[in-house]
Protein backbone atom coordinates (compact mmCIF):
# COMPACT_ATOMS: atom_id res chain seq x y z
CA UNK A 1 0.00 0.00 0.00
CA UNK A 2 2.74 2.45 1.02
CA UNK A 3 4.72 1.35 -1.97
CA UNK A 4 1.76 2.14 -4.17
CA UNK A 5 1.45 5.64 -2.68
CA UNK A 6 5.13 6.29 -3.18
CA UNK A 7 4.81 5.31 -6.81
CA UNK A 8 1.82 7.60 -7.19
CA UNK A 9 3.64 10.59 -5.69
CA UNK A 10 6.67 9.94 -7.88
CA UNK A 11 4.37 9.90 -10.90
CA UNK A 12 2.77 13.20 -9.76
CA UNK A 13 6.14 14.91 -10.09
CA UNK A 14 6.68 13.77 -13.69
CA UNK A 15 5.56 15.89 -16.63
CA UNK A 16 2.63 13.54 -17.19
CA UNK A 17 1.59 13.72 -13.54
CA UNK A 18 1.80 17.52 -13.40
CA UNK A 19 -0.22 18.00 -16.57
CA UNK A 20 -2.84 15.38 -15.78
CA UNK A 21 -3.40 16.73 -12.26
CA UNK A 22 -3.47 20.30 -13.58
CA UNK A 23 -6.13 19.20 -16.07
CA UNK A 24 -8.17 17.49 -13.37
CA UNK A 25 -7.98 20.62 -11.16
CA UNK A 26 -8.94 22.86 -14.06
CA UNK A 27 -11.89 20.60 -14.88
CA UNK A 28 -13.03 20.58 -11.25
CA UNK A 29 -12.74 24.36 -11.01
CA UNK A 30 -14.66 24.95 -14.24
CA UNK A 31 -17.33 22.44 -13.23
CA UNK A 32 -17.90 24.15 -9.88
CA UNK A 33 -17.67 27.67 -11.27
CA UNK A 34 -19.74 27.31 -14.42
CA UNK A 35 -21.69 24.12 -13.92
CA UNK A 36 -21.21 20.43 -14.71
CA UNK A 37 -22.16 20.82 -18.38
CA UNK A 38 -18.50 21.80 -18.95
CA UNK A 39 -17.54 18.28 -17.88
CA UNK A 40 -20.18 16.65 -20.05
CA UNK A 41 -18.99 18.59 -23.11
CA UNK A 42 -15.37 17.77 -22.34
CA UNK A 43 -16.05 14.08 -22.00
CA UNK A 44 -18.03 13.82 -25.24
CA UNK A 45 -15.60 15.88 -27.26
CA UNK A 46 -12.53 14.38 -25.57
CA UNK A 47 -13.60 10.83 -26.33
CA UNK A 48 -14.05 11.59 -30.00
CA UNK A 49 -10.88 13.68 -30.26
CA UNK A 50 -9.10 10.82 -28.52
CA UNK A 51 -10.26 8.43 -31.26
CA UNK A 52 -9.05 10.73 -34.04
CA UNK A 53 -5.71 11.31 -32.29
CA UNK A 54 -5.23 7.59 -31.60
CA UNK A 55 -5.66 6.96 -35.32
CA UNK A 56 -3.07 9.60 -36.12
CA UNK A 57 -0.66 8.24 -33.49
CA UNK A 58 -0.86 4.67 -34.73
CA UNK A 59 -0.29 5.72 -38.36
CA UNK A 60 2.68 7.77 -37.20
CA UNK A 61 4.07 4.95 -35.09
CA UNK A 62 3.67 2.07 -37.51
CA UNK A 63 3.94 3.60 -40.98
CA UNK A 64 6.06 6.61 -40.06
CA UNK A 65 3.70 8.90 -41.95
CA UNK A 66 3.07 12.37 -40.47
CA UNK A 67 -0.44 12.54 -41.82
CA UNK A 68 -1.89 15.95 -42.61
CA UNK A 69 -4.77 14.30 -44.40
CA UNK A 70 -6.07 12.63 -41.25
CA UNK A 71 -9.03 14.98 -40.76
CA UNK A 72 -10.21 14.26 -44.30
CA UNK A 73 -11.02 10.73 -43.17
CA UNK A 74 -13.15 12.35 -40.46
CA UNK A 75 -14.85 14.22 -43.33
CA UNK A 76 -15.30 10.99 -45.32
CA UNK A 77 -16.87 9.36 -42.26
CA UNK A 78 -19.36 12.21 -41.88
CA UNK A 79 -20.16 12.12 -45.59
CA UNK A 80 -20.79 8.37 -45.64
CA UNK A 81 -22.94 8.57 -42.51
CA UNK A 82 -24.96 11.42 -44.05
CA UNK A 83 -25.72 9.51 -47.23
CA UNK A 84 -26.79 6.44 -45.26
CA UNK A 85 -28.85 8.15 -42.58
CA UNK A 86 -30.73 10.61 -44.84
CA UNK A 87 -32.66 8.00 -46.87
CA UNK A 88 -33.32 6.05 -43.67
CA UNK A 89 -34.72 9.19 -42.01
CA UNK A 90 -36.85 9.95 -45.09
CA UNK A 91 -38.21 6.42 -45.06
CA UNK A 92 -38.89 6.62 -41.32
CA UNK A 93 -40.81 9.87 -41.80
CA UNK A 94 -43.30 8.03 -44.05
CA UNK A 95 -43.47 4.75 -42.12
CA UNK A 96 -42.35 4.97 -38.51
CA UNK A 97 -40.62 1.88 -37.16
CA UNK A 98 -38.96 1.84 -33.74
CA UNK A 99 -36.61 -0.93 -34.84
CA UNK A 100 -35.22 0.98 -37.81
CA UNK A 101 -34.99 4.16 -35.72
CA UNK A 102 -32.49 2.39 -33.49
CA UNK A 103 -30.66 0.38 -36.15
CA UNK A 104 -30.45 3.22 -38.71
CA UNK A 105 -27.86 5.35 -36.87
CA UNK A 106 -25.81 2.24 -36.08
CA UNK A 107 -25.82 1.39 -39.79
CA UNK A 108 -24.80 4.96 -40.65
CA UNK A 109 -21.88 4.99 -38.21
CA UNK A 110 -20.84 1.52 -39.33
CA UNK A 111 -20.86 2.69 -42.94
CA UNK A 112 -18.78 5.71 -41.94
CA UNK A 113 -16.15 3.49 -40.31
CA UNK A 114 -16.05 1.17 -43.28
CA UNK A 115 -15.78 4.03 -45.78
CA UNK A 116 -12.94 5.62 -43.81
CA UNK A 117 -11.07 2.33 -43.42
CA UNK A 118 -11.45 1.58 -47.11
CA UNK A 119 -10.27 5.05 -48.09
CA UNK A 120 -7.29 4.67 -45.76
CA UNK A 121 -6.36 1.28 -47.22
CA UNK A 122 -6.63 2.74 -50.73
CA UNK A 123 -4.41 5.68 -49.79
CA UNK A 124 -1.79 3.24 -48.50
CA UNK A 125 -1.99 0.94 -51.53
CA UNK A 126 -2.11 3.64 -54.21
CA UNK A 127 0.17 6.28 -52.72
CA UNK A 128 2.40 5.31 -49.81
CA UNK A 129 3.20 1.74 -50.89
CA UNK A 130 4.29 3.03 -54.28
CA UNK A 131 6.58 5.58 -52.64
CA UNK A 132 7.97 2.93 -50.27
CA UNK A 133 8.73 0.62 -53.18
CA UNK A 134 10.57 3.31 -55.13
CA UNK A 135 12.52 5.30 -52.62
CA UNK A 136 12.82 5.48 -48.86
CA UNK A 137 15.16 8.47 -48.70
CA UNK A 138 13.65 11.46 -46.90
CA UNK A 139 10.66 9.29 -46.17
CA UNK A 140 9.06 11.47 -43.47
CA UNK A 141 9.35 14.69 -45.49
CA UNK A 142 8.10 13.08 -48.70
CA UNK A 143 5.17 11.54 -46.88
CA UNK A 144 4.32 14.86 -45.28
CA UNK A 145 4.17 16.47 -48.74
CA UNK A 146 2.11 13.58 -50.12
CA UNK A 147 -0.43 13.85 -47.31
CA UNK A 148 -0.76 17.60 -47.89
CA UNK A 149 -1.38 16.90 -51.57
CA UNK A 150 -3.90 14.20 -50.75
CA UNK A 151 -5.59 16.67 -48.41
CA UNK A 152 -6.06 19.15 -51.30
CA UNK A 153 -7.34 16.39 -53.60
CA UNK A 154 -9.88 15.09 -51.08
CA UNK A 155 -11.19 18.53 -50.10
CA UNK A 156 -11.63 19.58 -53.71
CA UNK A 157 -12.95 16.16 -54.67
CA UNK A 158 -15.65 16.55 -52.03
CA UNK A 159 -16.53 19.99 -53.36
CA UNK A 160 -16.61 18.74 -56.96
CA UNK A 161 -18.70 15.63 -56.36
CA UNK A 162 -20.92 16.57 -53.42
CA UNK A 163 -20.93 20.37 -53.44
CA UNK A 164 -19.80 22.87 -50.86
CA UNK A 165 -22.99 23.04 -48.80
CA UNK A 166 -23.39 21.71 -45.28
CA UNK A 167 -24.63 18.13 -45.27
CA UNK A 168 -25.78 17.53 -41.74
CA UNK A 169 -28.56 16.20 -39.57
CA UNK A 170 -30.24 17.57 -36.47
CA UNK A 171 -29.93 14.36 -34.51
CA UNK A 172 -29.50 10.62 -34.96
CA UNK A 173 -31.77 9.39 -32.24
CA UNK A 174 -35.15 10.84 -31.41
CA UNK A 175 -36.19 11.10 -27.81
CA UNK A 176 -35.87 13.38 -24.87
CA UNK A 177 -32.46 14.35 -23.47
CA UNK A 178 -31.37 12.49 -20.35
CA UNK A 179 -30.73 14.33 -17.10
CA UNK A 180 -27.22 13.76 -15.74
CA UNK A 181 -25.99 15.94 -12.82
CA UNK A 182 -28.70 18.50 -13.66
CA UNK A 183 -27.47 18.69 -17.24
CA UNK A 184 -29.66 17.71 -20.14
CA UNK A 185 -27.53 15.40 -22.26
CA UNK A 186 -28.95 14.55 -25.67
CA UNK A 187 -29.06 10.89 -26.67
CA UNK A 188 -26.63 11.64 -29.51
CA UNK A 189 -23.96 12.93 -27.15
CA UNK A 190 -24.41 10.08 -24.74
CA UNK A 191 -24.13 7.53 -27.52
CA UNK A 192 -21.12 9.29 -29.03
CA UNK A 193 -19.42 8.86 -25.68
CA UNK A 194 -20.45 5.21 -25.38
CA UNK A 195 -19.17 4.54 -28.90
CA UNK A 196 -15.80 6.06 -28.12
CA UNK A 197 -15.49 4.07 -24.89
CA UNK A 198 -16.36 0.76 -26.52
CA UNK A 199 -14.02 1.38 -29.45
CA UNK A 200 -11.13 2.30 -27.16
CA UNK A 201 -11.64 -0.83 -25.07
CA UNK A 202 -11.95 -3.02 -28.15
CA UNK A 203 -8.90 -1.43 -29.72
CA UNK A 204 -6.82 -1.92 -26.59
CA UNK A 205 -7.82 -5.58 -26.31
CA UNK A 206 -7.05 -6.07 -30.00
CA UNK A 207 -3.59 -4.54 -29.72
CA UNK A 208 -2.72 -6.41 -26.53
CA UNK A 209 -4.13 -9.88 -26.96
CA UNK A 210 -4.49 -10.77 -30.64
CA UNK A 211 -1.74 -12.09 -32.87
CA UNK A 212 -2.34 -9.36 -35.45
CA UNK A 213 -2.46 -6.63 -32.81
CA UNK A 214 0.86 -7.76 -31.40
CA UNK A 215 2.27 -7.83 -34.92
CA UNK A 216 1.23 -4.19 -35.38
CA UNK A 217 3.07 -3.24 -32.18
CA UNK A 218 6.09 -5.24 -33.32
CA UNK A 219 6.23 -3.40 -36.66
CA UNK A 220 6.02 -0.07 -34.80
CA UNK A 221 8.96 -1.05 -32.60
CA UNK A 222 11.25 -2.60 -35.18
CA UNK A 223 10.40 -3.05 -38.83
CA UNK A 224 13.43 -5.20 -39.64
CA UNK A 225 12.86 -7.32 -36.55
CA UNK A 226 9.24 -7.83 -37.60
CA UNK A 227 10.31 -9.01 -41.06
CA UNK A 228 12.83 -11.35 -39.44
CA UNK A 229 10.15 -13.13 -37.41
CA UNK A 230 7.98 -13.55 -40.48
CA UNK A 231 5.44 -10.72 -40.18
CA UNK A 232 4.21 -9.57 -43.62
CA UNK A 233 4.93 -5.83 -43.53
CA UNK A 234 2.72 -4.89 -46.47
CA UNK A 235 -0.40 -6.43 -44.97
CA UNK A 236 0.25 -4.99 -41.50
CA UNK A 237 0.78 -1.51 -42.94
CA UNK A 238 -2.39 -1.62 -45.03
CA UNK A 239 -4.33 -2.86 -42.02
CA UNK A 240 -2.89 -0.17 -39.73
CA UNK A 241 -3.72 2.57 -42.21
CA UNK A 242 -7.27 1.22 -42.49
CA UNK A 243 -7.58 1.05 -38.68
CA UNK A 244 -6.17 4.54 -38.11
CA UNK A 245 -8.34 6.14 -40.78
CA UNK A 246 -11.32 4.11 -39.58
CA UNK A 247 -10.87 5.63 -36.11
CA UNK A 248 -11.03 9.14 -37.60
CA UNK A 249 -14.05 8.20 -39.72
CA UNK A 250 -16.02 6.70 -36.83
CA UNK A 251 -15.61 10.01 -35.01
CA UNK A 252 -16.73 11.88 -38.13
CA UNK A 253 -19.78 9.65 -38.42
CA UNK A 254 -20.71 9.81 -34.74
CA UNK A 255 -20.37 13.59 -34.57
CA UNK A 256 -22.39 14.31 -37.73
CA UNK A 257 -25.04 16.07 -35.59
CA UNK A 258 -22.38 18.56 -34.38
CA UNK A 259 -20.14 18.78 -37.44
CA UNK A 260 -22.11 18.63 -40.71
CA UNK A 261 -20.01 17.33 -43.57
CA UNK A 262 -18.60 20.02 -45.85
CA UNK A 263 -15.30 20.08 -47.79
CA UNK A 264 -13.05 21.56 -45.11
CA UNK A 265 -14.67 20.10 -42.00
CA UNK A 266 -11.64 17.86 -41.53
CA UNK A 267 -9.16 20.71 -41.06
CA UNK A 268 -10.14 21.24 -37.45
CA UNK A 269 -9.90 17.51 -36.76
CA UNK A 270 -6.42 17.39 -38.30
CA UNK A 271 -5.15 20.32 -36.24
CA UNK A 272 -6.71 19.11 -33.03
CA UNK A 273 -5.35 15.58 -33.51
CA UNK A 274 -1.89 17.04 -34.09
CA UNK A 275 -2.18 19.16 -30.95
CA UNK A 276 -2.94 15.98 -29.01
CA UNK A 277 -0.17 13.92 -30.59
CA UNK A 278 2.47 16.62 -30.03
CA UNK A 279 1.24 17.14 -26.48
CA UNK A 280 1.52 13.49 -25.44
CA UNK A 281 4.54 12.57 -27.55
CA UNK A 282 4.68 11.04 -31.00
CA UNK A 283 3.72 7.39 -31.24
CA UNK A 284 1.97 7.18 -27.84
CA UNK A 285 -1.30 5.54 -28.81
CA UNK A 286 -3.04 5.24 -25.43
CA UNK A 287 -1.50 8.53 -24.30
CA UNK A 288 -3.34 10.11 -27.23
CA UNK A 289 -6.63 9.19 -25.56
CA UNK A 290 -5.69 11.01 -22.33
CA UNK A 291 -4.36 13.89 -24.42
CA UNK A 292 -7.66 14.01 -26.30
CA UNK A 293 -9.51 14.73 -23.07
CA UNK A 294 -6.93 17.33 -22.04
CA UNK A 295 -7.07 19.25 -25.31
CA UNK A 296 -10.88 19.05 -25.36
CA UNK A 297 -10.97 20.43 -21.82
CA UNK A 298 -8.63 23.27 -22.75
CA UNK A 299 -10.73 24.12 -25.77
CA UNK A 300 -14.00 24.10 -23.85
CA UNK A 301 -12.62 26.08 -20.91
CA UNK A 302 -11.25 28.63 -23.37
CA UNK A 303 -14.64 28.93 -25.06
CA UNK A 304 -16.19 29.36 -21.63
CA UNK A 305 -13.86 31.96 -20.10
CA UNK A 306 -12.03 33.69 -22.95
CA UNK A 307 -14.58 33.57 -25.69
CA UNK A 308 -15.17 31.83 -28.98
CA UNK A 309 -12.53 32.48 -31.58
CA UNK A 310 -9.81 31.89 -28.99
CA UNK A 311 -10.31 28.13 -28.89
CA UNK A 312 -7.49 27.58 -31.40
CA UNK A 313 -5.15 30.14 -29.90
CA UNK A 314 -4.84 28.64 -26.44
CA UNK A 315 -4.11 25.04 -27.52
CA UNK A 316 -1.61 26.38 -30.10
CA UNK A 317 0.13 28.40 -27.41
CA UNK A 318 0.28 25.26 -25.28
CA UNK A 319 1.87 23.32 -28.15
CA UNK A 320 4.53 26.02 -28.51
CA UNK A 321 5.30 25.68 -24.80
CA UNK A 322 5.43 21.88 -25.06
CA UNK A 323 7.78 22.08 -28.05
CA UNK A 324 10.08 24.48 -26.21
CA UNK A 325 10.19 22.80 -22.80
CA UNK A 326 9.32 19.12 -23.35
CA UNK A 327 9.68 18.35 -27.06
CA UNK A 328 9.28 14.61 -26.44
CA UNK A 329 5.76 15.22 -25.14
CA UNK A 330 4.34 14.90 -21.64
CA UNK A 331 4.32 11.12 -21.72
CA UNK A 332 7.94 11.26 -22.82
CA UNK A 333 8.29 9.00 -25.82
CA UNK A 334 11.72 8.27 -27.21
CA UNK A 335 10.39 9.41 -30.62
CA UNK A 336 11.72 6.22 -32.15
CA UNK A 337 10.29 5.28 -35.46
CA UNK A 338 9.94 8.82 -36.68
CA UNK A 339 13.51 10.05 -36.57
CA UNK A 340 15.01 6.63 -37.25
CA UNK A 341 14.54 6.52 -40.99
CA UNK B 1 22.12 -28.95 -50.73
CA UNK B 2 20.14 -26.96 -48.18
CA UNK B 3 21.24 -23.45 -49.11
CA UNK B 4 23.07 -22.37 -52.18
CA UNK B 5 23.96 -18.97 -53.61
CA UNK B 6 25.24 -18.67 -57.15
CA UNK B 7 27.00 -15.58 -58.50
CA UNK B 8 25.20 -13.33 -56.07
CA UNK B 9 25.62 -9.58 -56.68
CA UNK B 10 24.10 -7.23 -54.15
CA UNK B 11 24.56 -3.92 -52.39
CA UNK B 12 22.84 -0.75 -51.27
CA UNK B 13 21.68 1.45 -54.14
CA UNK B 14 24.78 2.42 -56.15
CA UNK B 15 27.09 0.86 -53.59
CA UNK B 16 27.90 -2.52 -55.11
CA UNK B 17 29.21 -4.79 -52.35
CA UNK B 18 28.86 -8.49 -53.17
CA UNK B 19 30.50 -9.64 -56.38
CA UNK B 20 29.69 -13.12 -57.64
CA UNK B 21 29.39 -14.71 -54.21
CA UNK B 22 28.77 -18.45 -54.51
CA UNK B 23 28.53 -20.58 -51.43
CA UNK B 24 26.89 -23.84 -50.41
CA UNK B 25 25.69 -25.06 -47.05
CA UNK B 26 24.66 -28.68 -46.61
CA UNK B 27 22.08 -29.96 -44.17
CA UNK B 28 23.45 -30.23 -40.61
CA UNK B 29 26.60 -28.22 -41.29
CA UNK B 30 28.03 -25.46 -39.11
CA UNK B 31 29.61 -23.07 -41.59
CA UNK B 32 31.32 -19.74 -41.03
CA UNK B 33 31.93 -16.75 -43.24
CA UNK B 34 34.93 -14.75 -42.08
CA UNK B 35 36.57 -11.63 -43.38
CA UNK B 36 37.65 -8.13 -42.47
CA UNK B 37 35.36 -5.17 -41.79
CA UNK B 38 33.33 -4.09 -44.79
CA UNK B 39 34.06 -7.24 -46.78
CA UNK B 40 30.36 -7.99 -47.27
CA UNK B 41 29.77 -10.64 -44.61
CA UNK B 42 26.63 -9.07 -43.19
CA UNK B 43 25.44 -8.08 -46.65
CA UNK B 44 25.59 -11.73 -47.67
CA UNK B 45 23.38 -12.77 -44.76
CA UNK B 46 20.98 -9.87 -45.27
CA UNK B 47 20.63 -10.78 -48.93
CA UNK B 48 19.91 -14.43 -48.14
CA UNK B 49 17.40 -13.35 -45.48
CA UNK B 50 15.56 -11.23 -48.04
CA UNK B 51 16.21 -7.87 -46.38
CA UNK B 52 18.16 -6.73 -49.45
CA UNK B 53 17.12 -7.55 -52.99
CA UNK B 54 20.10 -8.85 -55.00
CA UNK B 55 21.02 -7.15 -58.31
CA UNK B 56 21.40 -10.58 -59.87
CA UNK B 57 22.43 -14.10 -59.05
CA UNK B 58 20.49 -16.89 -57.43
CA UNK B 59 19.76 -17.95 -53.86
CA UNK B 60 18.10 -21.31 -53.43
CA UNK B 61 16.84 -23.05 -50.34
CA UNK B 62 16.13 -26.79 -50.61
CA UNK B 63 16.41 -26.47 -54.36
CA UNK B 64 13.80 -23.68 -54.63
CA UNK B 65 14.87 -20.21 -55.73
CA UNK B 66 14.24 -17.70 -52.91
CA UNK B 67 16.01 -14.60 -54.22
CA UNK B 68 13.61 -11.72 -54.57
CA UNK B 69 11.15 -13.15 -52.05
CA UNK B 70 10.11 -10.76 -49.26
CA UNK B 71 11.90 -11.26 -45.94
CA UNK B 72 8.88 -12.64 -44.12
CA UNK B 73 8.36 -15.35 -46.77
CA UNK B 74 11.93 -16.56 -46.29
CA UNK B 75 11.37 -16.81 -42.53
CA UNK B 76 8.20 -18.78 -43.19
CA UNK B 77 10.19 -21.21 -45.38
CA UNK B 78 12.45 -21.97 -42.41
CA UNK B 79 15.46 -19.65 -42.61
CA UNK B 80 15.84 -17.57 -39.48
CA UNK B 81 18.11 -14.53 -39.50
CA UNK B 82 19.64 -13.29 -36.24
CA UNK B 83 21.05 -9.85 -36.91
CA UNK B 84 24.03 -8.11 -35.40
CA UNK B 85 21.82 -5.28 -34.11
CA UNK B 86 19.44 -7.96 -32.79
CA UNK B 87 16.32 -5.95 -33.78
CA UNK B 88 14.50 -6.90 -30.60
CA UNK B 89 11.13 -5.37 -29.77
CA UNK B 90 12.49 -3.21 -26.96
CA UNK B 91 9.13 -2.20 -25.47
CA UNK B 92 7.96 -5.79 -25.17
CA UNK B 93 8.85 -8.27 -22.46
CA UNK B 94 11.13 -11.24 -23.01
CA UNK B 95 8.11 -13.49 -23.17
CA UNK B 96 6.31 -11.27 -25.70
CA UNK B 97 9.45 -11.15 -27.85
CA UNK B 98 9.58 -14.93 -27.90
CA UNK B 99 5.89 -15.11 -28.78
CA UNK B 100 6.56 -12.74 -31.68
CA UNK B 101 9.38 -15.05 -32.76
CA UNK B 102 6.77 -17.78 -33.08
CA UNK B 103 4.56 -15.59 -35.29
CA UNK B 104 4.61 -18.19 -38.07
CA UNK B 105 3.50 -21.00 -35.73
CA UNK B 106 -0.21 -21.45 -35.22
CA UNK B 107 -0.22 -24.78 -33.36
CA UNK B 108 -0.52 -23.90 -29.65
CA UNK B 109 0.93 -27.16 -28.28
CA UNK B 110 3.91 -26.95 -30.60
CA UNK B 111 4.43 -23.32 -29.59
CA UNK B 112 4.58 -24.26 -25.91
CA UNK B 113 7.06 -26.96 -26.81
CA UNK B 114 9.31 -24.45 -28.56
CA UNK B 115 9.04 -22.07 -25.61
CA UNK B 116 10.11 -24.81 -23.18
CA UNK B 117 12.99 -25.69 -25.48
CA UNK B 118 14.43 -22.15 -25.70
CA UNK B 119 13.94 -21.62 -21.96
CA UNK B 120 15.84 -24.84 -21.27
CA UNK B 121 18.58 -23.62 -23.61
CA UNK B 122 18.78 -20.21 -21.92
CA UNK B 123 17.44 -20.56 -18.33
CA UNK B 124 18.43 -16.92 -17.76
CA UNK B 125 15.64 -15.83 -20.08
CA UNK B 126 13.02 -17.66 -18.06
CA UNK B 127 14.13 -15.76 -14.95
CA UNK B 128 13.66 -12.53 -16.89
CA UNK B 129 10.53 -13.46 -18.75
CA UNK B 130 8.55 -10.37 -17.65
CA UNK B 131 11.34 -7.85 -18.08
CA UNK B 132 11.27 -5.40 -21.00
CA UNK B 133 13.88 -6.54 -23.49
CA UNK B 134 15.27 -3.02 -23.89
CA UNK B 135 16.35 -2.96 -20.23
CA UNK B 136 18.50 -6.11 -20.30
CA UNK B 137 22.27 -6.45 -20.55
CA UNK B 138 23.99 -7.01 -23.90
CA UNK B 139 24.57 -10.70 -23.28
CA UNK B 140 20.98 -11.33 -22.24
CA UNK B 141 19.71 -9.48 -25.27
CA UNK B 142 21.93 -11.57 -27.52
CA UNK B 143 20.53 -14.73 -25.92
CA UNK B 144 17.02 -13.40 -26.46
CA UNK B 145 17.79 -12.62 -30.11
CA UNK B 146 19.00 -16.17 -30.67
CA UNK B 147 16.07 -17.64 -28.73
CA UNK B 148 13.61 -15.54 -30.73
CA UNK B 149 15.21 -16.72 -33.95
CA UNK B 150 14.78 -20.33 -32.82
CA UNK B 151 11.12 -19.95 -31.85
CA UNK B 152 9.91 -20.35 -35.44
CA UNK B 153 11.55 -23.82 -35.54
CA UNK B 154 13.86 -22.96 -38.45
CA UNK B 155 15.68 -25.50 -40.60
CA UNK B 156 18.57 -23.10 -40.77
CA UNK B 157 19.77 -20.03 -38.88
CA UNK B 158 21.91 -17.20 -40.18
CA UNK B 159 23.79 -15.66 -37.25
CA UNK B 160 25.40 -12.26 -37.73
CA UNK B 161 28.32 -11.47 -35.38
CA UNK B 162 27.28 -13.40 -32.27
CA UNK B 163 30.29 -11.97 -30.38
CA UNK B 164 29.50 -8.33 -31.17
CA UNK B 165 29.53 -6.28 -27.96
CA UNK B 166 29.88 -9.31 -25.69
CA UNK B 167 32.50 -10.17 -23.10
CA UNK B 168 34.82 -13.09 -23.99
CA UNK B 169 33.03 -15.27 -21.44
CA UNK B 170 29.61 -14.46 -22.90
CA UNK B 171 30.91 -15.02 -26.43
CA UNK B 172 32.07 -18.46 -25.42
CA UNK B 173 28.67 -19.27 -23.92
CA UNK B 174 26.90 -18.16 -27.11
CA UNK B 175 29.17 -20.33 -29.25
CA UNK B 176 28.61 -23.28 -26.95
CA UNK B 177 24.86 -22.86 -27.35
CA UNK B 178 25.20 -22.73 -31.15
CA UNK B 179 27.43 -25.81 -31.09
CA UNK B 180 24.88 -27.65 -28.96
CA UNK B 181 22.06 -26.73 -31.35
CA UNK B 182 24.10 -27.93 -34.28
CA UNK B 183 25.14 -31.25 -32.75
CA UNK B 184 22.04 -32.24 -30.81
CA UNK B 185 19.27 -30.71 -32.87
CA UNK B 186 20.94 -31.03 -36.24
CA UNK B 187 20.33 -27.33 -36.89
CA UNK B 188 22.18 -25.95 -39.90
CA UNK B 189 24.04 -22.77 -39.03
CA UNK B 190 25.75 -20.15 -41.15
CA UNK B 191 27.64 -17.75 -38.92
CA UNK B 192 29.44 -14.51 -39.74
CA UNK B 193 32.21 -13.51 -37.35
CA UNK B 194 35.20 -11.27 -36.82
CA UNK B 195 36.62 -13.40 -34.01
CA UNK B 196 38.40 -15.75 -36.39
CA UNK B 197 40.18 -18.04 -33.91
CA UNK B 198 37.10 -18.92 -31.94
CA UNK B 199 34.92 -19.30 -35.03
CA UNK B 200 37.29 -21.60 -36.85
CA UNK B 201 37.57 -23.74 -33.71
CA UNK B 202 33.79 -24.10 -33.46
CA UNK B 203 32.73 -24.63 -37.08
CA UNK B 204 33.09 -27.46 -39.59
CA UNK B 205 33.76 -25.46 -42.70
CA UNK B 206 34.45 -21.87 -43.66
CA UNK B 207 34.54 -19.28 -46.39
CA UNK B 208 36.84 -16.26 -46.43
CA UNK B 209 35.40 -13.13 -48.02
CA UNK B 210 37.36 -10.04 -49.03
CA UNK B 211 36.09 -6.99 -50.90
CA UNK B 212 32.87 -8.77 -51.70
CA UNK B 213 34.48 -11.85 -53.24
CA UNK B 214 35.00 -15.31 -51.79
CA UNK B 215 38.76 -15.79 -51.79
CA UNK B 216 39.19 -19.06 -49.91
CA UNK B 217 37.11 -21.95 -48.71
CA UNK B 218 37.72 -25.20 -46.94
CA UNK B 219 37.33 -27.19 -43.72
CA UNK B 220 37.80 -24.97 -40.66
CA UNK B 221 40.95 -26.71 -39.31
CA UNK B 222 42.57 -26.36 -42.76
CA UNK B 223 41.65 -22.67 -42.88
CA UNK B 224 43.04 -22.14 -39.38
CA UNK B 225 46.33 -23.66 -40.56
CA UNK B 226 46.34 -21.78 -43.86
CA UNK B 227 49.33 -19.51 -44.38
CA UNK B 228 47.25 -16.62 -45.81
CA UNK B 229 44.56 -16.75 -43.12
CA UNK B 230 47.16 -16.88 -40.38
CA UNK B 231 49.00 -13.88 -41.78
CA UNK B 232 45.97 -11.69 -42.55
CA UNK B 233 43.51 -12.51 -39.76
CA UNK B 234 45.45 -14.02 -36.96
CA UNK B 235 48.53 -11.85 -37.32
CA UNK B 236 50.89 -14.79 -36.89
Amino acid sequence: MIHWFKGFFAWLRTAAGVSVSAAVLLAAFAAIDRGPYVLVNTVVMGGMLGLVAMGLAIILGVLNIPSFVHGEFFMIGGLAAYYVITPIKDYLFENPSPFLAVVGPVLAIGAATLAGALAGALAELLVFRELRRRNRDNWVMNCFLLTVGLNVILINGHQLLFGADFKGIVSYWEGRPIELFDVAVSMDRLLAFLISVSIVVGFWLFMKYTRTGRAIRAVAQDETGATMVGIPLGWIMTLTMALGCGLAAVAGGSLLFMYPSYPTVGMEATYMAWFVVILVGLGRVLGALVGGFMVALLKIVTLEYVGSGWDFVVPSALIILVLIFKPSGIFGSEVRGVLDQ
Amino acid sequence: MLLETANLNAGYGFLHILRDVSLKVDEGEFVCLIGPNGAGKSTTLRTIAGLIRPYDGRVSFRGQPINGLAGHRITQLGVSYISEAMNLFTNMTVHENLMMGAYTIRDKAFLRNQLDFVYSLFPRLEERRNQLSGTMSGGERKMLAIARGLMSNPKMVLVDEPSFGLSPLMTKAVFEALDLLNRERGLTILVVEQNVTLTLAATNRGYVIENGRIVLEGPSPALAADEYVRRVFLGI
